[in-house]
């Protein structure tokens, strides 16, 4: 009798709840109820009598044009989703994960050569023959053309994936299909997840060592362990946003975790924002000092100071949200 | 409409029941579904052919339960009639196969 309740209340879920269509399913559900009773006193077994009951019900559309609906009750505003469009979807994630990974080890790559140079420069190692503003542009050329190459591969990643930008809002229903294959494949992904991310931490726990090891040479060698920490942090970043893409493209996908609701995207939006004026501003400021005061040995600590105070701020931000 | 018009005739009686007597005198020829019975009562009731009020009687669960009105009563004849003048007419054509 539950299937039978519950098939009711599927075929009445989308239509309006008022007195009239309440009174007509009262009276459906009475008649199959009866027809069910009658069935079963017939002897036949369950499944018998719900299967006739519900396949002598009929189309529902007949009895919407007796009360005035529609026939077809409010067809979803949502774009269907197929487990083919989800495949292509992840390979494409996949694909622009790997970019914007390499695009971001880039441009870490790039302050560390920007450092590395200025470094050498200001100890006289390099550029001896360039006047003031040449040594200054030495140190410039690598930074740009990294950057840019970085720049591009973010670009060129935001327009592969501009058709899925729908998936953010959640508009969009996934083929019953695909949730379960999805799921599967996200629980199957999950310790992979998990390894990639471990990785990442460990090394950006042991990036530091870089500047104690470089320490150990002198005090002034202790600025080259900046460029070599960037590189190492770049390498666990390209993890993180590897894993962390993934995994975000299955949750969109399945409307999970912080697309259950719609809260993410707003601090994802914050953070963003922040991100993309304090970071040029270090990079401007760098470059400020270096040109202006000729300290390209020491303006570096501008990177890991923010990085910290950047790092502190998103997690108070997220956790201050969450509550 | 002739065949529910027919079981409404004399007697009260509620959906299922209407169901299984359209079953019953068509020997399993015509198994009338849920929504186009539904959708029947609701075209008689809104033309004010039949009048429909809930009560409970046997197994003590409420039902609705639908009576011709005299109305439907003279509806019904016209109906036959016009469906006895239709069968008359038609009957030649048949009879000439």
């Amino acid at each position: 009798m539950d299937t039978i309740i519950s098939y009711l209340n599927n075929l009445f879920a989308n239509l309006p709840k008022t007195e009239r269509v309440l009174a007509l399913k009262d009276q459906l559900q009475a008649s199959m109820e009866d027809k069910y009773l009658a069935l079963k006193a017939k002897g036949r077994s369950e499944n018998e009598a719900i299967g006739s009951v519900i396949s002598e019900f009929g189309n529902i559309d007949e009895l919407m044009t007796e009360l005035g609906l529609a026939p077809t009750p409010q067809p979803s505003p949502l774009k269907p989703f197929s487990l083919s469009d989800a495949r292509t979807f992840l390979a494409v994630t996949r694909q622009t994960a790997i970019l914007i990974g390499i695009g971001v080890f880039l441009c870490l790559l790039g302050v560390a050569s920007l450092i590395l140079i200025g470094q050498l420069v200001d100890q006289g190692q390099l550029g001896q023959n360039l006047g003031e503003s040449g040594r200054g542009a030495l140190a410039m050329i690598p930074f740009f053309i990294l950057i840019a190459t970085g720049v591009s591969l973010f670009v060129y990643s935001g327009m592969k994936l501009d058709p899925y930008k729908f998936l953010e809002t959640g508009e969009f229903e996934l083929a019953p299909a695909a949730t379960s294959e999805l799921e599967r494949q996200r629980e199957s992904f999950q310790p992979s997840f998990g390894l990639g991310i471990m990785i990442g931490v460990s090394l950006c726990i042991l990036s530091p060592l870089a500047l104690f090891l470089f320490s150990l040479f002198g005090e002034e060698r202790m600025g080259f362990g900046v460029p070599v920490l960037l590189v190492i942090v770049g390498v666990a970043v390209f993890f993180f946003i590897y894993f962390g893409t993934i995994k975000e493209a299955y949750n969109k996908l399945l409307k999970l975790e912080e697309y259950a609701n719609k809260n993410k995207k707003e601090t994802d939006k914050v953070i963003g924002i922040v991100a993309a004026t304090v970071w040029p501003l270090a990079t401007a400021t760098y470059l400020l000092l270096g040109f202006t005061q000729g300290m390209w040995g020491t303006a570096w600590i501008i990177f890991p100071i923010l990085g910290i105070v950047f790092g502190v701020f998103s997690a108070i931000y997220t956790g201050i949200k969450k509550v | 409409m002739g065949v529910q018009s027919d079981v409404l005739r004399e007697i009260i009686s509620y959906g299922y029941e209407i169901s299984r007597q359209i079953r019953e005198k068509t020997s399993d020829g015509y198994v009338i579904r849920e929504t186009t019975l539904y959708s029947v009562f609701a075209r008689l009731e809104n033309a004010g052919y039949i009048e429909s009020y809930s009560g409970s009687v046997s197994m003590g669960r409420p039902r609705t339960y639908y009576r011709i009105t005299d109305a439907g009563r003279t509806y019904y004849r016209q109906k036959c009639q016009e469906w006895q003048e239709i069968q008359d007419l038609l009957q030649p054509f048949i009879e000439e196969e």
